[in-house]
């Protein structure tokens, strides 16, 4: 019952917060110099093909009419009508959506379970060769820009190997050729943050090793794993949750740079398009998109809170 | 200081930085070729008179990576100082007067900071432009100003309730004099931790902007735009990517490892809540 009603009241903090950044991105794109049509038209622009252009776009009316339409519009479920693609945002975005969560998932997933091993490895073997060279990985794999690690693994893994695809997406694959496809991505977008991720939980589960009821635990002659796995890793991962949700969603801005090198359709690389395009409502409708991803990973990192730790209630 | 030097990540971060920067502000004398020399060996591999290969122009990559060095470098400083100045006041000015000001500077700044990074910036580049190094600056700026801000805040509002600052109000000094005198010499250290924690992401970000054709004009490349050129050839021409792309790694390395060891130097206990942050 606490869980539902907290569900509750963060669905509607959520549509706030949505509905505020929707705003504020609203009239920051059109407050500002520079008129789309311009962009668009180019050397072709004649005063008719400007002012006809303006009145198709709907932005010769007042700003806050504009701003009133695209909300009725937005209550609707109708993002408008891409002013590049000429088809539209609801239908853009819907179709490479799919694309982007498989990315995301796969790339956390992969993070997570890369980061917190190999962190947990580092921690046991704390000052060890072994712990120094897990962390010098971190350290040139958090380094590492996105696109030079995509170009490396596509370099290693589909030039040189040929074990994976180059690029694309999985249109209409089979279940196998759609994770072929998936590996190099996620592995590309993952492995930066499960440099991240390790570092945290290393310095975390060192702490919590050396905790009281740690040593008692070994003085019970409990085997090392157990102690590692059940008691440690439990208080390490409450204290973690967080900073993984923060990490995921820095992830999501990770999105733009590996579909563009993987040639992937997503929301990262529409996001893309739009801002060079300067197609405003392609932008507005995938900044909505994006806000709404922020405030789900978010809930769904408070969620785990109390799942990882009972002792946590929902208020 | 000493215990920096003690530190052998610092040192050798310290080194790599140094070296990186020396490379960059010498690059018209220690560059092999000038990046005007189109010659016609196009995209040729390494050698040894083209240790980098050259690139689809028939230019030495090697030398094309020294030139941009100083464009690279000098934005993502520049962005440090700017952000940094921008956000360091914001965050003082929100701790030190508290109330209303600071609850609205604090939402603002924690509403910038619940987006990726990467978005905001796009977005302000979309507003103001994708190309110039004005809007890039600007747009790393915008992601990084919040950082700094919440930060100095948190270091801020312990400095103003401390015992001796209420005795400096008691004794009668001015608001300005208290802010100046008692607090800000708290704040140096934080101040140097920060700025040294957010260089390597500025570094990251600007060459991500830069790889996805915004920011720094084409005549002007910085190394993301060199990785962004090669990636078009790089089925035949992977040295294109590789060793701009290595020349990024290894400099952001050398600035996270300096930034680590200036981290633990001037305080232990802050040591793993900063590096939580790396931002991209």
């Amino acid at each position: 019952m606490a869980l539902l009603k907290y569900t509750f009241s963060r669905t509607v903090r959520g549509v706030v917060s949505v509905f505020v950044i929707v705003t504020i991105a609203f009239f920051a794109i059109r407050l500002v110099p520079g008129d789309p049509v311009d962009v668009w038209l180019g050397d072709y622009a004649t005063p008719e093909l400007i002012a006809q252009t303006t009145q198709a776009w709907g932005l010769d009316k007042p700003l806050v009419v504009q701003y009133f339409v695209f909300l009725r519009q937005l209550a609707k479920g109708d993002l408008g009508t891409s002013l590049r693609a000429n088809a539209s945002v609801t239908y853009l975005i819907g179709e490479v959506f799919p694309y982007t969560v498989r990315l995301m998932i796969a790339g956390a997933v992969l993070s997570v379970f890369f980061g917190v091993l190999v962190g947990a490895f580092a921690a046991v073997r704390h000052n060890s060769f072994g712990d120094v060279a897990s962390m010098t990985a971190c350290m040139i794999f958090l380094s590492i820009p996105g696109f030079v690690l995509g170009y490396l693994l596509i370099y290693l893994f589909a030039v040189t190997w040929r074990i994976f695809p180059v690029i694309g997406g999985e249109k209409a694959l089979s279940a196998a050729a759609l994770w072929r496809h998936l590996t190099l991505p996620a592995l590309s977008l993952g492995l930066g943050y499960a440099g991240t991720i390790a570092r945290m939980t290393r310095s975390t589960m060192v702490e919590v090793l050396n905790s009281d009821y740690i040593r008692t635990a070994r003085s019970k002659g409990l085997r090392q794993s157990t102690i590692v796995f059940k008691h440690a890793m439990r208080n390490t991962l409450t204290s973690l949750v967080s900073m993984i949700g923060v990490q995921i969603i820095v992830m999501l801005g990770g999105l733009v740079v590996t579909e563009t090198v993987f040639s992937r359709p997503g929301l990262g690389r529409l996001y893309f398009t739009a801002v060079s395009a300067r197609d405003y409502p392609l932008m507005q409708g995938s900044i909505l998109v994006i806000a709404v991803c922020v405030v789900v990973v978010t809930f769904l990192v408070d969620i785990s809170y109390g799942i990882i730790d009972p002792r946590i209630q929902y208020t | 200081m000493k215990r920096l030097l003690k530190s052998k990540m610092a040192v050798s971060g310290g080194i790599v930085v140094v070296l990186v920067l020396i490379a960059s502000l010498l690059a018209p004398w220690v560059a092999p070729y000038s990046v005007k020399d189109f010659t016609r060996d196009l995209l040729a591999p390494p050698s040894v008179t083209h240790l980098f290969g050259t690139d689809s122009f028939g230019r030495d990559a090697l030398s094309l990576v020294l030139h941009s060095g100083l464009e690279t470098l000098g934005i993502s400083l520049l962005t440090l100082v700017i952000s940094g100045l921008i956000g360091i006041v914001c965050g003082i000015v929100s701790g030190y007067v508290g109330g209303w000001t600071d609850k609205t500077l604090s939402m603002a700044m924690q509403g910038i900071m619940s987006f990726p990074s990467m978005m905001v910036a796009l977005l302000v580049m979309g507003i103001f432009g994708t190309i110039g190094r004005a809007s890039l600056i600007g747009a790393i700026s915008v992601t990084l100003i919040p950082r700094f801000s919440m930060i100095m805040r948190g270091a801020t509002i312990p400095a103003r309730d401390a015992e001796y600052v209420t005795a400096a109000q008691a004794v009668g000094l001015s608001r300005w004099r208290i802010l100046w005198r008692h607090i800000v010499p708290n704040l140096v250290t934080p101040m140097v931790v920060v700025c040294s924690t957010y260089l390597p992401s500025i570094i990251l970000l600007e060459a991500s902007l830069s790889f996805l054709g915004f920011g720094a004009p084409p005549d002007a490349p910085t190394w993301g735009r060199i990785v962004s050129e090669g990636g078009k050839y790089f089925r035949i021409a992977p040295w294109l990517v590789m060793f701009p792309g290595t020349v990024i790694a290894v400099t952001v390395i050398g600035f996270n490892l300096l930034g680590e060891g200036i981290r633990d130097a001037v305080d232990p206990r802050i040591r793993g809540k900063l590096t939580a942050k790396s931002i991209r």
